[in-house]
């Protein structure tokens, strides 16, 4: 087993506090406010929970145009989604971000041109500090789509200074479960920061006789991550969908602190048991340092999170908001984590 | 049009029983899923009202303390699934019946305040918050005229066995006499004076093989009973479930 694990755990904290949403993909208009460390964000479908993700991601990136490429890519299902990255395909303007933090508020327009001259379809998102002040942003980020070519890119920066960090904000992450980075570079990260042994244990919460986790070489030269046994090793790649799926939830939140998770639907492919593993690992991280929000459709995961949250007492650090959008406002409920237990313990209540 | 539901919270289960026998009366129809589709569980039983709204009758499991509770969580929850019109379901117990009132709606205030949920607001002696409307019912002790076998204590257990024992007054004074002088004897103790031990000593009597649920739930499917009810229950009553199937 590898040992390296050095970081200190950092407690529980908020990095982001609220977000405002005007007119982005499905949400004309919208606030968030009391965004817990480990917030869980139920709803029907179509309620705004991934849009919520979206947001966060534009204005509380770490990495500028990957992060802006991710949201505008991550809708496969339309065959050019940037216009759709405005509510109405862009009819009614820009769109409006802005984050709150423990320091200053982020504010963040996204505009999109599309162009029949050059058959482009052009995303541009400008950061300032300050509301009045977008028009002079502090840096810009430039994504185009080719129609006539189907092709992605070039991306740019603007000339200002880049986007400082938000207040505490070390690295900004969204995770999918089948989406996102090779399983190798995600297990040499989280080794490299610290987070080996902890992956380790979680696995082996739900696979039996598990001695570790590592990295072989295949026939063909190329890394890949391995479970191994004391009979031998086999590739997570083929240890089925489910613990494809925690493998990678465990990899990606296993940062050492200040780190902000956004995390979609964390139980596609997952039995109850491994939802049960990666509800403790959420609440783990989260003590740790990091703030997490993920959206589910899942009554055991958010029963899971609850349980494990209160084992841990830190119960005050969960909120479950439940979403809906009506006629193009976000409205949401919210319910600290105390109350979302009691609601699910006395009335079986269905948070989702 | 945006789903609602008006929701109604009680004590306990005696008390959703005489919801639920109130409510069919009315012509209420039982609904096993509220209006966003969800199954009604949890001990909840869901009701549509003739003019096509939803109801959700929840039972607390508790006293005031444990209703406020749930007020709290339905508050919290009316931003996406709304409830225009709050029932809170309560016993006077101990106190008149205007001290109790008061006391119901100086707990919801305190209760909603520190949520910042929005200003609240008064009307007609209920309480406003954004759509929703609070009206508390306190089952009240309009019975003007002592009558045997009626506890002395202002419950839902005094208001249904005053309204049988205006209608049996022999069976109401038996109750009375052996829950004050039945003696004690080996294996064998006299009940406590209280409500619920007259209101099991009815039951005996009208529902001996039913549990205890239908005790309360039976009176209003007789109409003279049901009318003496609603006597009983007073103008507060009548406009709570005036409100609920409007």
């Amino acid at each position: 087993m590898a040992t390296n694990e050095t970081h200190k755990p950092a407690g529980p904290r908020t990095l982001v506090t609220g977000v405002g949403i005007t007119r982005l993909r499905g949400i004309r208009q919208g606030t968030l406010d009391g965004l817990a460390p480990l917030t869980i964000l139920v709803g029907q479908n179509g309620s705004g929970k991934s849009t919520v993700l979206d947001a966060l991601l534009i204005a509380a990136g770490t990495s500028g145009p990957k992060d802006l490429r991710r949201v505008i890519e991550r809708r496969r299902h339309l065959s050019i989604p940037t216009p759709w990255l405005t509510w109405r395909a862009g009819v009614d303007g820009a769109s409006f971000v802005h984050v709150l933090s423990g320091g200053p508020t982020r504010y963040v327009e996204i505009a999109v041109e599309n162009s029949q001259l050059t058959n482009k379809v052009g995303v541009t998102a400008s950061f300032s500090w300050s509301e009045d002040d977008i028009g002079a942003a502090y840096d810009e980020i430039r994504y185009e789509y080719d129609c006539a070519f189907d092709r992605h890119g070039p991306f740019s920066r603007g000339s200002g200074d880049a986007p400082p960090p938000l207040d505490r904000i070390r690295t900004t992450r969204l995770i999918e479960p089948a989406m996102g980075s090779d399983l190798h570079i995600l297990l040499s990260e989280a080794t490299r920061q610290g987070g080996r042994r902890t992956i380790e244990r979680l696995l082996a919460s739900v696979i039996d006789d598990l001695l570790s986790v590592q990295m072989l070489v295949n026939d063909v030269g190329k890394p890949e991550v391995h479970l191994e046994f004391d009979w031998g090793s086999v590739p997570v790649a083929v240890a089925g969908d489910g613990l494809h799926a925690l493998t990678r939830l465990a990899f990606m939140i296993a940062a050492p602190s200040d780190a902000l998770l956004l995390i979609e639907e964390p139980e596609v492919h997952m039995h109850p048991r491994a939802l049960q593993a990666a509800a403790r690992a959420m609440v783990g991280s989260v003590k740790a340092g990091n703030q997490i929000i993920t959206s589910t459709h899942s009554l055991d995961l958010i029963d899971h999170v609850l349980d494990a949250a209160a084992a841990d007492e830190v119960l005050d650090d969960v909120a479950v908001f439940r979403t809906l959008i009506v006629d193009g406002e976000l409205r949401s409920s919210r319910f600290p984590g105390e109350e979302a237990r009691f609601a699910r313990q006395q009335i079986e209540e269905d948070l989702r | 049009m945006t789903a609602s539901q008006r929701v109604v919270i009680c004590e306990g289960y005696h008390d959703r029983a005489f919801w639920k026998g109130w409510l069919k009366r009315r012509g209420c129809t039982p609904r096993d899923t509220d209006p966003w589709g969800q199954r009604v569980k949890g001990g909840q039983h869901g009701w549509h009202t003739p003019s096509g709204a939803f109801v959700r009758v929840l039972p607390a499991r508790g006293d005031l303390r444990q209703v406020l509770r749930f007020v709290r969580l339905y508050l919290r929850n009316a931003p996406t699934e709304p409830v225009p019109l709050m029932i809170i379901s309560t016993d006077a117990d101990a106190r008149p019946l205007a001290e109790r009132r008061v006391d119901v709606l100086r707990n919801i205030k305190a209760l909603v305040q520190p949520l910042a949920l929005g200003e609240i607001s008064a009307d007609s002696g209920d309480l406003i918050l954004g759509e929703t409307r609070m009206v508390p019912l306190i089952w009240p002790c309009t019975l003007v005229e002592p009558a045997p076998g009626i506890p002395d204590c202002a419950t839902l257990e005094q208001l249904v066995c005053g309204v049988l024992t205006r209608r049996e007054e022999t069976r109401g004074r038996q109750i009375r006499d052996f829950l004050k002088t039945a003696g004690e004897g080996a294996g064998w103790q006299r009940p406590a004076d209280v409500g619920k031990s007259h209101a099991w000593a009815w039951m005996a009597h009208r529902q001996p093989v039913d549990e205890c649920e239908r005790f309360f739930e039976a009176p209003w499917e007789d109409d003279d009973l049901a009318a003496d009810l609603e006597d009983a229950m007073g103008d507060d009553a009548a406009r709570v479930i005036e409100l609920l199937l409007a």
